[in-house]
């Protein structure tokens, strides 16, 4: 009996044909913009390769995240049955079986008969998956087999805190320039990643023997860390990337099938424009530094300063007794002391004052533990709070900070104390990164994505995936499909804005509510977050003889817990 | 003041909310966490630092595999077992 799974993956698409249950054809081709077409070409493939004709190719069972993409099939098969088929046919004693591909990761828990008992997936987040280990490479300049043999070597195992694809390139480009060795980085890689799947898989429980199917499992720097973050031995079958296909062609007998002959459009595959020109900076935001007119420091009591060193922008603020004085903003270097040091030394250039004639400082934001100078680390929460009862006044109840790297929302009550507060930085989506992600792809200038997002006569609907990973794939195929750039634009920051809309919900969202941080310089995001709560964002106060910048809200926070703090310290 | 250790992504929702005011440090939760998650740390309360219940900076970020079998069977130690009910849970998954 002849039968042919087909697997048509986020990235590529395997076709394997069993002819009495031995393996006669294997074929792959990349996935592409059309899985159908790639799917064509790859039975095709297979088919030339078997020796068999078209017409004795009767049943085709699909699988993957695109199988309804393919027109082929004669049946489909979950994603979940044909991993647990294909592991225990390989190796007879499985219990769990783990595939890793591109975009999701999956395991299984099946009895000795092979029937599935409990499984477990992920296919919203693109850490844990294939295309986390592929971003890692890019910024890495190394290819896949290159960086798993390299790992190996490493001497040190280093933490790695992004749990994020999108924080995890920042975060290995920062260790590239502070001269981590590569293999320690990759090594560091892998484990985040090993370590994601195997807090999945112990869901199941981990019974041997165990199975790692899926392209990832040619990887010998995952399979390595992954094999000691679960302590067991993990078998792999030879070219594991076809496990899903085998099983699937093997389910075949399982399925009812239409009995029918199929022939196969013949179409040209094109090769796929990557669009690759010269590279333009369009998430590049302006730097600058500002000194309120009409203010002496000479007759000031108390010189505070606030530094934020995010994971994006750094902010300093200097404050005379408790009013903003100057402040600077400028792009986070991949050494915080140094960036630290550069925007205070900015913050205070022309005032006359040097950093010896400021009382105190406090450090916050993302690197407030390497803020040299700073007497005190503050948590970015307790300075963004107190910062914007600063700028807006004390009405202030809600806030949402969306930073480069980060979204809190925070609630305040009336005496300026902070009820309660989350900070999501596990995900990018929504967050200033994931935003200047959208840019440049779409090469449009950072500063204009959100007027760009509202210059569409009806809001499309927002992207189906909040990862920032997949919604860029998502983001290239509306392209593909016509859609102009301004309604990918303003689908995404709708997205973008729902998932802010959820993070605020869990605080409670009350008027007056304001927006700090770098994206309340985004229209696109702040109109829609507007439209979801129901009510407008407080406006930026006019009386004051300058209008203040939301974005350095933590570090004028920071500057007036320096100024209580020295007070205290000078009482006690 | 409620902390919301977790996090939120495409998978769902995941957060272990503790508030700082009403948590006497009695380390209870501590004891009765399965998993290991809870700590003693330092918090700061307006200018002000205090010994709280923390969720461990290592768990933070994969709640939803941490807290997953105490919410598939419905015993929430940490919650359940806080005797000045500082301590909520949530785990919904899409």
């Amino acid at each position: 009996m002849i039968s042919t799974g087909i697997d048509v993956g986020a990235r590529n698409v395997k076709v394997v044909i069993v002819n009495d249950g031995k393996v006669v054809a294997k074929s792959m081709v990349p996935t592409g913009f059309d899985p159908s077409v790639s799917a064509s070409d790859a039975l095709r493939k297979a088919i030339e390769q078997s020796g068999l004709a078209e017409s004795d190719i009767k049943q085709i069972i699909a699988t993957g995240v695109n199988a309804e993409m393919t027109s082929h099939a004669t049946g489909k098969v979950s994603m979940v049955r044909a991993m647990a088929k294909a592991g225990t046919y390989l190796f007879p004693n499985a219990k769990t079986v783990i595939d890793v591909g591109a975009e999701d990761a999956r395991a299984v828990k099946c009895d000795e008969k092979g029937n599935i008992a409990d499984f477990v997936a992920n296919d919203r987040c693109a850490a844990g998956a294939g295309a986390f280990i592929e971003a890692m490479t890019r910024a890495l300049e190394l290819n896949l087999e290159e960086m798993g043999s390299l790992s190996l070597k490493a001497e040190k195992a280093i933490p790695m805190n992004a749990q994020c694809v999108i924080f995890g390139e920042s975060e290995v480009v920062t260790l590239i320039h502070q001269k981590t060795p590569k293999a320690d980085i990759a090594r560091a890689v892998y484990d985040a990643m090993s370590d994601r799947i195997s807090s999945m898989v112990r869901r199941l429980g981990i019974n041997p023997d165990v199975v790692l199917i899926g392209g990832v499992a040619k990887d010998v720097g995952l399979v390595s860390s992954l094999k000691s973050k679960l302590g067991v031995d993990l078998l792999i079958p030879e070219e594991p990337e076809f496990a899903s296909a085998l099983g699937a062609a093997l389910s075949s007998a399982l399925e009812h099938i239409e009995d029918r002959v199929i022939s196969l459009p013949k179409v040209e595959m094109g090769d796929g424009d990557n669009g690759k020109g010269a590279k333009k900076e369009y998430w590049r935001w302006p730097e600058y530094r500002k000194t309120v007119e009409g203010m002496d420091p000479k007759k000031a009591k108390i010189i505070s300063a606030g530094i934020d060193v995010g994971s994006v922008g750094s902010k300093a603020a200097v404050m005379l007794d408790g009013e903003i004085y100057t402040w600077a903003i400028m792009r986070t270097g991949s050494n915080s002391p140094e960036s630290a040091t550069k925007i205070l030394n900015w913050a205070l250039e022309g005032t006359g004052l040097t950093e010896k004639d400021v009382h105190y400082i406090v450090g916050t934001g993302y690197g407030r533990v390497n803020v040299p100078m700073a007497k005190k680390a503050i948590t970015e929460i307790a300075c963004h709070g107190r910062g914007a009862s600063y700028i807006w006044g004390p009405t202030v109840k809600t806030v949402l900070d969306v930073g480069g790297q980060d979204i809190k929302a925070i609630r305040i009550d009336e005496k300026g104390k902070i009820t309660s507060f989350l900070m999501n930085d596990k995900c990018a989506a929504g967050t200033g990164r994931g935003m200047e992600v959208i840019a440049d792809l779409l090469s449009v200038p950072i500063q204009e994505v959100g007027a760009h997002s509202l210059q569409v006569e009806k809001d499309p609907p927002p992207v189906s995936s909040t990862c920032v990973v997949f919604a860029k794939s998502e983001s290239v195929s509306l392209l593909r499909k016509g859609w102009t750039k301004e309604m990918v634009l303003a689908s995404y920051c709708n997205a973008m804005s729902l998932r802010m809309h959820e993070l605020l919900n869990k605080v409670g969202i009350e008027p007056n509510f304001v927006i700090t941080g770098g994206q309340s310089k985004n229209i696109g995001i702040v109109k829609r977050i507007e439209r979801l709560i129901g009510f407008n964002c407080l406006p930026l106060p006019q009386n004051r003889n300058c209008e203040l910048d939301p974005q350095t809200a933590g570090a004028i926070g920071a500057a007036l817990f320096s100024k209580a703090l020295y007070e205290k310290e000078q009482r006690a | 003041m409620i902390i919301h250790y977790g996090y939120q992504d495409g998978s769902g929702k995941y957060y272990v909310s503790i508030d700082a005011e009403k948590c006497n440090a009695c380390k209870v939760c501590i004891e009765k966490c399965p998993q290991n998650a809870l700590k003693i740390d330092t918090v700061m309360i307006d200018i002000e630092d205090k010994q709280v219940a923390v969720v461990h900076e290592s768990h933070r970020k994969k709640i939803q595999y941490t807290c997953a079998s105490c919410h598939q069977k419905k015993e929430i130690h940490c919650a359940q077992s806080c005797k000045k009910g500082a301590i909520a849970a949530t785990w919904e998954k899409k």
